[in-house]
């Protein structure tokens, strides 16, 4: 049970998280399963990711988190009062601060004999301002900056941008002139597709809508009851250099067929001095009960190099369903297809069940194996088993 | 509200009927209600039954009244109904009878006739009696004495409803019993079957045997379509099951890393034969499932004989093209209507890697 010495104890091991590791928030996408369709209901983002706002955050700590480190005399409505910045109760309306880690332990290959040491990843730790202005809120600016590690991929001498700890992964000034209609100016992530948080899924790695691929643009975003639409025209990441940036426009449609069910599309295409890209996807959300809850996503990719003229199709499925055993405990499951050429016949399958568990506010902990395998035409290969634990803070 | 008012009413300003009332009983009556006010029901209904006899035609209304509401506070319901059946019959005898007889005819409370406030209130603490009576027995009652007690209980908490009682919530013992009645049902087993076909992937380790008895080993990595189907208990939380499916994959075989293994086939028919008992617990009851299994599975693959594929295996023969094995898989479930999508995940003793499933069921 959290006495006020505990809850103390816990601000003062959040502060101190804080100051060795810099860390943002996210509500999910299957948090359908609790019926709340749209992204708009708990991020100032309408198309998710991104700062939570006041309901956002006061849903996630009085029905999404579990309450058993609570004592029974405690209420739901001061759980989700106090979900504020570092468990306080917001003292003023412009200003909203919030932090937000996301480490990770991975041991690669661990059902293997060429098993790997573990490694931990500092993934993201990101500090966000939003500021709020206007009588009924409907102008605000977000900010968002952060650690972000050297890509692996990069190896150990990393350029450009990859070579930067630090970024900016949102900034952009949002109007909204009423509930319907939304403007946001500024560098945000692509609107496409689900966004589901695993960042290594088929569906962001392939399609390039990663941890670090956001774009300067501006998304216009429309909701109504029966659908929600995001157009997103994008000139590229302007910190990068002018030839690698991606330029071009993104769609996202969700049609709502009942209040647990969504169908959606997504079209993306972009060009960069080198590389065209375009993107088609088509994606289900559907609420199963209480919490529970299935996502569908197929898509295919096409990747022109403009300078040999190559150009390769994948196509991707991607499904992540949930099963909340109880408040705050989720089983999950994510089952992967990559056909990363059309041409041929290779295909990569992956499963990853795992769980995940929201002890209360602020903490997510989760872990997941991953299976893949490769079918391909010309050779057989060991299968790839990895073991992923990853720690959610976010205050 | 209204019952407020009454009580108070009652309490304060009803005076027993003098003609069967001794001094005696005044004094107790005002004690009782004294007791009542200072929420002491088991001092009310002591002094109460030792001045009045509750079960005579000839005790005070209000001395009645008081005993039903203690019964009520005390949760003896039993007795709290008698005393509202006796209070009904000796209050509304003939307007009882016509509201009941209109009430049977009609099917619902409609036009039954005038309520009024006081009659509402008689047929809301009978419908609450009968309810946790109901509750309380109904392990002890039959099918007809069940479906008794529920018409009873809607019949007097819908002429509750229909007479504007509403200082207590006479739709909440209509909820309570409907809550309770589907957690019975969602308890009670049922058996049904459901066929299914799983998209299944496994993958194994054949050997190549030499003629002097060297070893290499190869890997085969299948997939394929599952058809099958099973038989299943259930209720709304649980599930036991056996299941089996059969079907014909498509085996990749060859060797990862030894270059000198020169045996790769694709395009290998695989039969695989599964069948398993099953056990699905089904979270808060709610549309999915959580499953583990214990498999058997059969399985043997029309590999070419080495020696067919080159010339370097002559003598050789391939091991591990047939065989039998168990082992355990978890089960994720999401249950549409009719439709169950169903994933699997595990490892077989004689299968190298994991063994999974995705795959459609169609209950009956």
């Amino acid at each position: 049970m959290l006495t006020s010495n505990k809850i103390s104890l816990i601000k003062l091991f959040c502060l101190f998280m804080l100051i060795i590791l810099p860390k943002q928030s996210f509500a999910y996408p299957n948090f359908i399963g609790f019926a709340y369709t749209s992204c708009l209901t708990c991020h100032y983002n309408p198309m998710g990711n991104g700062p939570l706002t006041d309901y956002g955050r006061a849903l996630g700590a009085g029905v999404i988190a579990d309450r058993k480190f609570y004592n029974k005399a405690t209420t739901e409505e001061y759980i989700s009062e106090n979900s504020g910045f570092f468990y306080s109760k917001p003292k003023q309306k412009w200003l909203r601060a919030s932090f937000d880690y996301r480490g990770l332990y991975m041991k690669q290959n661990f059902y293997s004999d060429v098993s790997s040491d573990p490694v931990i990843i500092h993934m993201d730790a990101n500090l966000n301002l939003i500021m709020k202005f206007g009588k009924s809120d409907n102008v605000y600016t977000s900010f968002t900056v952060g650690y972000a590690p050297t890509p692996r991929s990069s190896g150990d001498n990393p350029t450009g941008e990859n070579a930067k700890p630090y970024r900016s992964r949102e900034h952009y000034i949002a109007w909204r002139p009423n509930s319907s209609w939304g403007i946001y100016a500024g560098m945000l992530d692509k609107t496409f597709g689900i966004r589901i948080v695993d960042h290594t899924a088929y569906s962001r790695s392939l399609t390039g809508l990663a941890m670090n691929d956001q774009t300067h643009g501006i998304l216009i975003h429309y909701t109504n009851k029966k659908f929600e639409i995001g157009v997103h025209p994008f000139i590229g990441n302007l910190v990068q250099d002018s030839g690698v940036r991606q330029a071009g426009v993104s769609t996202q449609f969700e049609y709502t067929l009942n209040q647990k069910n969504r169908i959606g599309a997504s079209y993306l295409t972009s060009k960069s001095k080198y590389l065209q890209t375009g993107l088609m996807a088509a994606h289900s959300r559907m609420a199963f009960g209480k919490g529970h809850s299935l996502m569908l996503e197929a898509g295919l990719v096409s990747k022109k190099e403009l300078i040999p003229g190559d150009e390769v199709k994948s196509q991707y499925i991607m499904m992540q369903n949930h099963v909340r055993t109880s408040r705050g405990l989720f089983a999950l499951v994510t089952a992967e297809y990559l056909k990363p050429n059309t041409k041929t016949e290779n295909k990569t399958l992956r499963i990853g069940p795992g769980f995940q568990y929201f002890p209360f506010q602020g903490v997510e902990v989760r872990a997941d194996i991953y299976n893949s395998r490769i079918f391909s035409t010309t050779s057989v290969s060991e299968d790839q088993w990895d073991l992923a634990g990853q720690l959610h803070l976010w205050f | 509200m209204v019952l407020r008012f009454l009580l108070t009413f009652i309490m304060l300003f009803q005076v027993p009927e003098s003609f069967a009332i001794s001094q005696k009983q005044k004094i107790a009556f005002r004690s009782a209600k004294t007791a009542y006010q200072d929420d002491d029901y088991s001092k009310t209904i002591k002094i109460l039954k030792k001045n009045f006899n509750l079960k005579s035609r000839k005790t005070p209304i209000g001395a009645l009244q008081l005993a039903g509401y203690s019964y009520a506070k005390l949760k003896k319901y039993r007795e709290c109904d008698k005393v509202f059946t006796n209070l009904i019959k000796r209050k509304y005898y003939k307007t009882n009878a016509r509201i009941l007889r209109r009430y049977k005819r009609k099917g619902n409370a409609d036009e039954v006739g005038n309520i009024s406030s006081t009659i509402a209130i008689y047929y809301y603490y009978k419908a609450l009696s009968i309810s946790k009576v109901y509750l309380s027995r109904f392990d002890q009652l039959n099918e007809g004495q069940r479906s008794d007690y529920k018409k009873n209980i809607l019949m007097y908490a819908n002429l509750s409803i229909e007479g504007e009682f509403d200082d207590q919530d006479p739709e909440q013992i209509i909820a309570d019993i409907d809550n309770f009645n589907n957690k019975i049902a969602a308890k009670k087993y049922r058996y049904g079957s459901f066929i299914g076909i799983n998209y299944v992937t496994w993958r194994d380790r054949l050997t190549l045997i030499g003629q002097d008895g060297s070893e290499s080993t190869l890997i085969s990595n299948s997939e394929g379509l599952c058809l099958g189907g099973g038989l299943r208990k259930f209720n709304a939380e649980f599930e036991y099951n056996i299941n089996g499916c059969v079907g014909i994959n498509n085996a990749t075989v060859g060797a990862d890393t030894d270059a000198s293994v020169n045996y790769f086939q694709k395009n290998v028919p695989v039969l695989g034969i599964m069948a398993a008992v099953g056990f699905i617990w089904k979270p808060k009851t709610e549309g999915t499932g959580l499953g583990f299994h214990i498999p058997i599975i059969y399985r043997s693959g029309d590999y070419t004989n080495p020696a067919d594929i080159n010339s370097q295996f002559s003598g050789t023969t391939l091991d591990g093209a047939s065989s039998l094995s168990f082992g355990g898989l978890v089960e994720g479930k999401w249950f549409f209507t009719k439709w169950e999508l169903s994933i699997k995940f595990g490892k077989f003793t004689q299968l190298d890697s994991s063994y999974w499933s995705v795959g459609m069921l169609y209950g009956f």
